[in-house]
């Protein structure tokens, strides 16, 4: 219920204002949906994962590679006093982070992710994800800002998985959260001098957190074919599998030496596998044992364990033709046996009717 | 006798429809090629690797209805075009088994056809029978293939290789029966032909015979079958 409230708050974000009783301003804080980014540390872009229709999701894997949201951020009615009057921080939180005590009043529910910058407008804020999940499992939250680390990510994933109490509701009651978390990203003007409440804020803007690995497949195997092997597996159990990661190699050792039924997936060939539990690879070496597993991953990137290795070797085939050549078969298009003559009077007999019949109908008209 | 006319003062046919020139056909008949009858052939190959199990050849055909034959019926040319494939899993060449791989055969059969159909029963009598003969030459393109394409075979004595695809002549005779619809539902099938000009609907079996063989050659890939088939008939 929360989450469909917050998704239709989301799609009309653009310029809402948040008007708090007995704080006069007029800044407006808005966020363009439409242009969220996300980046590497490089600064390369990264996968932009859209979830649930149109929630950005983060995977274990996003916080683990340490990437970070871009939003564009814009304010409304900016004025040479903004940047002397207001500070822009970004707050993030299960609940609303624009009340009173979500934030600055030292045991709210929300955390800060960016804990000061002077205002302009328009400004890209670049928001990492360690920063977004650092606060997950942990109560109360931090209110004080500190850049996280990669060590956030396992203790998100600890939480997420030990359905555990994570934070606090707006009114102070505790939020267990089991698998996923949504978390509310707030952008928000504070008037310079320790002010508790926001003067402005932009909409809340969901992204959903799931670090739970997903459960391998099972039951890999590879049947052999012609410089080929069909690869089959039994699709892991969880429900919201996005696809397999096919991962091939030949087997250890410069002359083939058999199965081993071991892989390297890091420098294994990958095959990635959408809305099905078989693939063929093909380009493979007749004679030579390759070693085949399979991992499953979600929406959100997740990945699981890998599957069993299987373990085959392409192999020469005898197919059709193959055997009917060999039995003797040679056959030609080109060569017509004894019958061929009556068989094309046949046809220039229905030719010859059509011919007659045009003719006929022809006269008939003629003679009209 | 103008078409569409009938001797008979009966709703059934009716009295006033539309000119009727063709009939199309929508086909459906189970395919076993008679591949294994090519002479010369040692074992039966096809059987080996596709067993006995029949496939469904799907065709469709147009009669032109050239030439009326007042209180017997009408005869004219008529194509067909059809299609049907066979897949199985091709042994490995070691013989240790199947592999992972199919061996495929498609098969796209043509007909060029004399057809007569003898519907003065129909017109005349009110029988809704109304029984036909086709014959014409046939021509069949075939392709045998795996996951990798089209098969080829390289004899290891005379370096010849062969590629498997091509195509075969014959010819086909079919004989068969179409069964009358109108009767279900006489208002329906008028006001069918008003809205679309669809003069009369059959469903109709016949037996077909269609002999592959580039008439006669021993080198051919015999392709043709003989079989039921079945379908629906409109005629327009």
């Amino acid at each position: 219920m929360m989450r469909s409230a917050i998704a239709v708050a989301a799609s009309t974000c653009v310029a809402l204002v948040l008007t708090i009783t007995g704080v006069a301003r007029a800044e407006t804080v808005s966020v363009d949906t439409s242009s969220i980014t996300r980046i590497n540390p490089d600064n390369s872009p990264a996968t932009l994962r859209l979830v649930e229709g149109a929630f950005q999701g983060v995977g274990f894997t996003d916080c683990t590679g340490n990437t970070s949201f871009v939003f564009n951020v814009a304010i409304g009615d900016f004025s040479s006093t903004t940047p002397t009057t207001y500070d822009l921080e970004v707050w993030v939180g299960t609940g609303d982070c624009t009340q009173p005590d979500a934030t600055h009043d030292g045991s709210g529910s929300c955390w800060p992710v960016i804990a000061s910058m002077v205002p302009s407008t328009p400004v890209p804020i670049t928001v990492r994800v360690q920063d977004l999940v650092s606060n997950v499992g942990i109560l109360p939250p931090a209110q004080a800002y500190t850049a996280a680390t990669v060590n956030a990510c396992s203790t998100a994933q600890n939480a997420l998985s030990t359905s555990s109490t994570m934070t606090t509701d707006d009114a102070g009651n505790p939020i267990t959260v089991s698998g996923q978390a949504t978390l509310n990203v707030f952008f928000m003007l504070f008037p310079i001098g320790g002010a508790i409440m926001p003067a402005a804020a932009s909409p809340a803007y969901p992204i959903i957190v799931d670090f739970t690995t997903p459960d391998p497949a099972s039951s890999v195997t590879a049947a052999p074919g012609s410089t080929e092997l069909a690869v089959s597996w039994i699709a892991s159990p969880d429900s919201d599998i996005a696809g397999y990661n096919v991962y091939s190699a030949p087997a250890a050792g410069a002359a083939d030496a058999g199965c081993d039924n071991v892989i390297n997936t890091s420098t294994a060939t990958l095959t990635v596998v959408t809305g099905a539990t078989t693939t063929t690879l093909v380009g493979l070496v007749n004679g030579t044992s390759y070693d085949v597993a399979v991992t499953a991953f979600d929406s959100f990137g997740n990945v699981s364990a890998l599957s069993n290795v299987a373990c085959n070797s392409p192999s020469a085939i005898n197919d059709f033709w193959t055997i009917y050549e060999q039995s003797g078969g040679n056959a030609s298009s080109c060569t017509l046996g004894a019958n061929g003559a009556p068989a094309a009077g046949i046809l220039a007999a229905m030719g010859g009717l059509v011919f007659l019949n045009r003719r006929r109908k022809s006269k008939r008209q003629v003679d009209r | 006798m103008p078409r569409g006319a009938h001797a008979a003062d009966s709703d059934f046919p009716r009295k006033h429809e539309s000119k009727q020139w063709f009939e199309f056909e929508l086909r459906f008949a189970p395919y076993w090629p008679n591949i294994d009858s090519q002479p010369g052939l040692t074992g039966n190959p096809y059987h080996t690797i596709f067993g006995n199990t029949a496939r469904l050849l799907v065709s469709a055909e147009l009669d032109v209805q050239l030439l009326r034959i007042p209180h017997f019926g009408s005869i004219g040319p008529g194509l067909s075009f059809g299609y049907t494939q066979m897949s199985a899993p091709a042994p490995l060449a070691d013989g240790s088994g199947v592999s992972a791989e199919n061996t495929n055969i498609e098969v796209y059969p043509f007909y060029l056809t004399a057809v007569l159909r003898i519907d003065g029963l129909l017109r005349d009598f009110h029988v809704p029978i109304v029984p036909y003969v086709k014959l014409g030459p046939a021509y069949t393109l075939w392709r045998v293939f795996t996951d990798s394409g089209t098969s080829s075979y390289t004899n290891p004595v005379t370096g010849k290789t062969t590629t498997g695809f091509g195509g075969t002549w014959g010819e086909q005779l079919a004989l068969g029966a179409q069964l009358n619809l109108d009767w279900i539902d006489r208002r329906g099938s008028g006001a069918l032909d008003e809205a679309t000009g669809i003069n009369h609907t059959y469903i109709f079996g016949e037996w077909m015979f269609v002999n592959l063989d580039n008439f006669g050659s021993s080198s051919a890939l015999r392709v043709g079958t003989n079989t039921f088939c079945g379908g629906l008939a409109f005629e327009f």
